[in-house]
Parts: C-alpha cells; structure tokens; sequence
C-alpha cells in the first residue's frame, strides 16, 4: 500500500477524531477511495473502534432524484438514527463524476437539502472530519493528470499540523483583536462586515483535512457591499461561474451570474438565512499552490478568502450574539492574489495575497 | 442500463419487498453492485420510499478483523439504531472475492457474530430479501463466463413468480400433511426424519431472491441415518467441501470433511442445536440448471435438497413444536439427480431430480 495512504488513515484517527476503544464511527466514502477505507479500517480496529459505513452513492441518489415525487421527499429516519448513535464521523470524497447531479431541477434540489438538514446537523454533532481521496475524476476537474494530483493532495494533508496552526495562529489573534473587516479585490469587490466577539477559529486539519483556514462568522446585519467570486461555484452538480451579490444591512439584495445565474437564484431562496453570510474564512495552507476547483482544498489556499452564503458553525458565534440559520452553506471563492487587501479595523494584514507577517508583506504595492 | 438489472430491482421492491410510500429502506452491496444499487434507487424513489446503503468492504473488514482485539467487539450501536428505524432491508451479493476473510481468525470471526446478534435479530423483524448481483468473481466461482453467468442469474431472478408458486404448492401439499420424509442417494445418503405437526412453506421469493425451493423443519429428535454433501459450501470465508454426517436420535454422532474439517467441527461445537437439523429445503427453481457455488442459487435447484444444521425456521414449527435453537444455521446440499429419491410417507414424490407431478417421472 501506498505509505501516503496510510500517513492519511493516521491522521484521520488520530489527529482528526482520536479514536478509542468503542467508539461508534461511522464512515461516508465513495468506492473509488476504497484503498483509503482498508487503511482507515485498519487503523479503527487497532485502537477497537466500530466502523460502519453509510454511503451517499452519487449514480444511484441521481436516480432516485429524478424518480421521487417531491412531495414524498422526508427525512430518513433511519440514516437520521445511525448519525446520532455516531461518535465520530469520517467522510471522504472521491469525485467519480463531479458532475453526477448536473440537469436536475434546482428547486427539487432544494427540498432535497431540507429533508437532509437533520441529518447534516446530527453529523455535526459528532466528532466528524471531512477530506479527500485523490480520484481521477478530481484529478480530470484540476485538469491534473492523477499521480501529479495525489501529489498535490497528499503534500496539502500530509504536513505538520502544529507548526501550520502557529503559522494561522498569527492572523487568528489580528482578527480576534478586530472588529471590522475590510475585503477589496479590484474593482469589483469592497465588501465590509462586523465580527464582533465572535470567536475566531484556527482550523488545523481536525474537522477538515486539509486544514488550512483561519476563520468566524461576521455579525449577521453588519455586511455590507458588493463581491464578485472569480471561481465557479458547484452547486447541485452545475458550475454557477462569475457570480456576484451585492449585500446591504446584510442581506443579499442584488445578485447575478455570467452562468447558472438560476441556480444561484434557487440557492439564495431556500430559506432566509440563505441571504445573508454565515461564514468568513481566509486561506493559509501555502501547500495549496494552485486552485484544483475543488471547495475543500481551494478555500484553504493562501491567497484567497472566502465567503458561505447560509449557515454559521455554532462554535464560530458568541453567546448573545445571532447564528445565522440555513438549510445551505455555500462557500464562495475571492481570489486575492492580485490588486487585492484584507484590512482589519482599517489597518492592511494582506496585501496580494502576502499576510502582514510574512516575508514580501512591504514589497506589496 | 441493462434492462434485466432494472427487471430484477422491479421483482425486488415490489414482489420480494411490497415497498410502499414512506418505508425507511437499508441496501448492502457490494461495490461490483453499483448498478443494481442504481437501479434500486429509481425503484424506490418511484414508490416514495427512503434508501441508505452502506457498501459492503471485504477488504477493508478483513484490514479491521486483523487488527482488533477479540475482546474489544461490541454490538455496533449506530448499525442498531438505523435497524430500529427500517422497514425494508435489501443485501446484496456478488462481491470482488469470496475469499476475502479467509485469514481472519475464527475467534474474531465468532466474537463478531456474537456482537451482530442482537442487530441480526432486529433485521429478520424487517423486510428483508438476500439477493445476489452477477458479477466477474461470482462467474468466476461457478466457471462460467460473465455474459453466461449474467444469463443464468436473470433467468432464476426475472420469472413469472404467481406460476412458479403455483408449481411449487405442489410440492407443499405432498409435504405439509406427511408425517415422515426420507432422502435417499446413492450409497452414502439415506436419511428419515419426521415432519409431523410442521408446516410446510412456499418460497416464492419474500425472503431470497431468486426463491424457489419448498422448505419444512424437521422434528429435532427424529432425524436418523447417515448424510453426505456433495457440494461444497462457503463458511466464514473458507470452503469446506465432502460433508459427511450421522445422525442418531437427532443428533450429530458423527462427522468428517474432505476439506476444512476443523471449520466443521467448529461450528457443530457452538452450541447445543448446532448438533441437529432445522431446515429441510427441496429445490424447484428449473431455471437454476447448474450449480455455481452460491448456496443462495443452489439450493434452490431443482435436482437437489438441503439440510441446515443450527437454527429452525419460526414459520415452520407451530408454538406446541419444539424448535431447535441455535445461533447458526448451516445449509448444505446433496446433490439428487442420480441414483436419488425422496419418499414422503412411504411414496416416492421425486426420482433422479424429477417430481412426481412433472413429466418424465418413473414411479
């Protein structure tokens, strides 16, 4: 077996999850990473953990989507039974056919990730992680050929994570210390919102793997602007590419896309949270050199920052302070790379992608 | 897709299973399955049912077994949970190597058992149908090549159930009211056992699929004579081939194999009933014309019988009955079409494989 498959399953179970005797885990994976399973497995069986797997099959939900009356649509009770008995929950992606969901009908999508919800909240109430196997499918969305992608991959994941979390733990405390946050890239981005007290987390690979991200929710009504995603977005199996939102008292008020402008649309209508931002995130894993429009891996990239229209994680709001609540979290990309800032509490931390306590920071323009 | 993938998802959801709106559905597959599992899929989501699968992972549960403590094994309280919430259970056969466990010890592989019990016993509360996907590695275990195998599994599999259920009652009719049954073949084989008080069942397909056998539990104490097994059978990864047992006063007294003999004993060493017979089963599926060596296909031809050690069938034994218990059930087959009978009451009901209602029968 390939060693990096194994530094992988390591770090799931250990560094991820810490797995122990009797713990329930459940495990999400697609079959082309099953040489990952048979290591991960492994590895739950030497530290007398209990694995079970629970798959969302990507051809067969397709069907089954297209054959079910909406209306039939409700939560499943039993996936619903299985997550909340889960102690720990791994789930790893493959990527056959990014694009196995591409021509169902975005509001039929929608319904689908209602009567879902519980169970993304049951999953999230476990000790779960997140992360991905190097398949060619993924590799062919890179546009990668697939032995110089599980390069990439595996150089994102399998690192020092301690030594990552001092690296993002320098813009963790600027952020934490600041209110307002200031995010222009050219022209078509300025957009500023309110942190507030709201903890800031550093995200060392524990509930995503790759890690890689310093990030918090803003204060729901404090956004205000306009931004413009210079990446497509997957949503629902479709690309929405170019899209742009323009927010006012926090909500999104204005909105539009060069493609899939309707998917963008239906996902701004599941619910109101939906219209507001849940989510500031801004990338730090340098090992990510290159977007490979994959979310997972693209939003942890050092010089961008990103934005989740929907929900906002409980642990990223202070007491007393609002969620956001949303059946949706869909994070979107600014590239920040060129002619681009982060200010907090009007003081420059990045300027073109070079945080304030890195090397370079000066040279920037 | 192939069409006879979307024929045999049909039989399953709607003759094996009645799926209706809302029924909470669990599918295990293997992943060599995928197209049936997208078949079923779209057959359930035309009925407004609920899917969940968990793909079934030989390689990765053999990594897990070899690692784990015998001790450290308890009942998979999330796998429990999702049970108590299920209408419908659907497993589905056909995996990359049913060799795949083969060097996993025995004592894991029973300490796993002994943990599945109490989820087993939630799942025969379900709905549940066993059915098997043709895949290369099935093929490959019944020699044949896949297009012929995939044949012959949709022949066994896509039939017209009312009319093979009505050629099995007859079957059920000779065996329901009988008192003693005696299964004779060759040299090796002659066996009787009493029947009286039992019922009779049609297996048209509620349970397996494909069905197609006729099955009873014999009296426990009644069964006397000798046995042999022809075929092989798959035991916790391992084949154990040329069985042969001797029954006396419904107990094993003695037994043998050709192949795995330790496997054997193993097994008639786990419990009390272990020891003695739960199940006699017919075959009379005439679309199963060969073995493979899948007991699922198998023992529903119809040139053969079987006999499970272990556990009886609770549809068979009425509640005055006495019910042999055990935590296995252990089927395994003789081969009936030569040089064979099967008497019931003193009358010869099949000669050679033939019944004694089919044409060609030699009384």
């Amino acid at each position: 077996m390939d060693p990096r498959i194994e530094s992988h399953a390591e770090l799931l179970v250990d560094h991820c999850t810490d797995i122990g005797p009797g713990d329930m885990v459940g495990v999400n994976a697609p079959a082309v990473a099953e040489p990952l399973e048979v290591a991960l497995y492994e590895k739950i069986g030497a530290r007398g953990g209990i694995p079970v797997g629970l798959s969302l099959p990507a051809r067969a939900t397709r069907a089954f989507a297209e054959a079910i009356d909406a209306d039939d649509l409700e939560t499943s009770a039993h996936a619903l039974a299985f997550l909340e008995a889960c102690d720990v929950f791994i789930g790893i992606r493959g990527g056959e056919n990014v694009a196995e969901m591409s021509g169902m009908d975005p509001e039929d999508m929608q319904a689908f990730a209602k009567v879902n919800e519980p169970l993304q909240d049951a999953q999230m109430n476990t000790d779960w992680v997140g992360t991905q196997y190097p398949a060619p499918g993924r590799a062919q969305k890179a546009e990668m050929g697939t032995d110089d992608y599980q390069d990439f991959v595996w150089n994102a994941i399998d690192k020092d994570w301690a030594e990552q979390r001092e690296f993002q733990a320098q813009m963790a405390e600027l952020l934490d210390a600041g209110d307002e946050v200031r995010i222009v890239a050219g022209d078509e981005t300025d957009l500023r919102m309110r942190t507030g007290d709201n903890p800031v987390k550093n995200d060392d690979g524990r509930t995503n793997l790759p890690g890689g991200e310093v990030f918090t929710a803003p204060i729901p009504d404090s956004v205000e602007g306009t931004v413009c995603f210079d990446k497509p977005v997957l949503s629902q199996g479709r690309e929405v590419r170019g899209a742009s939102l323009e927010l006012e008292d926090g909500e999104v008020v204005a909105h539009d896309a060069d493609q899939h402008a309707d998917v963008l649309a239906a996902a701004l209508d599941t619910d109101d949270g939906a219209r507001r931002v849940g989510e500031l995130g801004i990338g730090m894993n340098r090992d990510i050199d290159r977007f490979t429009y994959n979310m997972l891996f693209d939003e942890k990239m050092g010089d961008t920052i990103h934005l989740a229209l929907g929900r906002a994680y409980e642990d990223t709001v202070a007491e007393g302070n609002e969620q956001n609540r949303s059946a949706i979290h869909k994070d979107m990309i600014v590239d920040m790379s060129e002619d681009s800032y982060i200010e907090v509490d009007g003081e420059p931390v990045q300027r073109n992608g070079t945080f304030v306590f890195e090397d370079g920071f000066e040279d920037e323009p | 897709m192939d069409e006879r993938v979307r024929q045999h998802a049909e039989v399953l959801v709607d003759h094996c299973a009645d799926v209706q709106r809302g029924d909470m559905v669990q599918i295990t597959a293997s992943k060599h399955a995928e197209d049936l599992v997208v078949a079923l899929y779209e057959a359930l989501g035309e009925r407004g049912a609920r899917p969940s699968l968990s793909w079934s992972l030989p390689a990765a549960s053999r990594a897990y077994a070899r690692a784990m403590d015998a001790e450290d094994y308890t009942t998979k309280a999330h796998e429990l949970a999702a049970m108590e919430e299920t209408d419908v259970v659907f497993l589905v056969g056909g995996g990359p190597n049913p060799f795949e466990t083969s060097d996993v010890p025995p004592e894991k592989a029973q300490a796993g058992s002994r943990a599945h019990q109490p989820i087993l016993e939630e799942r025969l509360g379900t709905q549940w149908v066993i059915t098997t996907h043709p895949t290369a590695a099935g093929a490959q275990q019944a020699e044949m090549a896949t297009p012929a195998y995939e044949e012959f599994v949709y022949n066994a599999v896509n039939k017209d159930w009312g009319e093979q259920s009505a050629f099995q009652a007859q079957m059920v009719e000779l065996l329901d009211p009988a008192d003693e049954v005696r299964v004779v073949s060759g040299d090796t084989t002659d066996l009787t056992m009493r029947v009286d008080g039992m019922r009779a069942i049609n297996d048209d397909g509620d349970h397996n699929m494909p069905a197609g056998e006729v099955f009873t539990s014999p009296v426990p104490d009644s069964v006397e004579g000798e046995v042999y097994f022809d075929k092989p059978l798959m035991r916790q990864g391992n084949e154990i081939e040329g069985v042969s047992l001797t029954f006396e006063d419904g107990e094993v007294v003695d037994h043998a194999a050709e192949k795995n003999e330790d496997v054997l004993a193993s097994i008639l060493d786990t419990d009390d009933g272990a020891r003695r017979l739960g199940e006699l089963g017919i075959g009379m599926n005439r679309a199963i014309d060969r073995f493979t060596y899948n007991m699922l296909f198998d023992e529903k031809m119809g040139d053969t019988v079987h006999l499970a050690v272990g556990a009886a069938i609770d549809e068979c034994v009425p509640e005055d009955s006495e019910f042999n218990d055990s935590a296995v059930h252990m089927d395994m087959i003789v081969d009936m079409s030569e040089d064979s009978y099967i008497e019931v009451d003193g009358d010869v009901v099949q000669r050679n494989g033939t019944f004694k209602f089919e044409d060609g029968f030699e009384a």
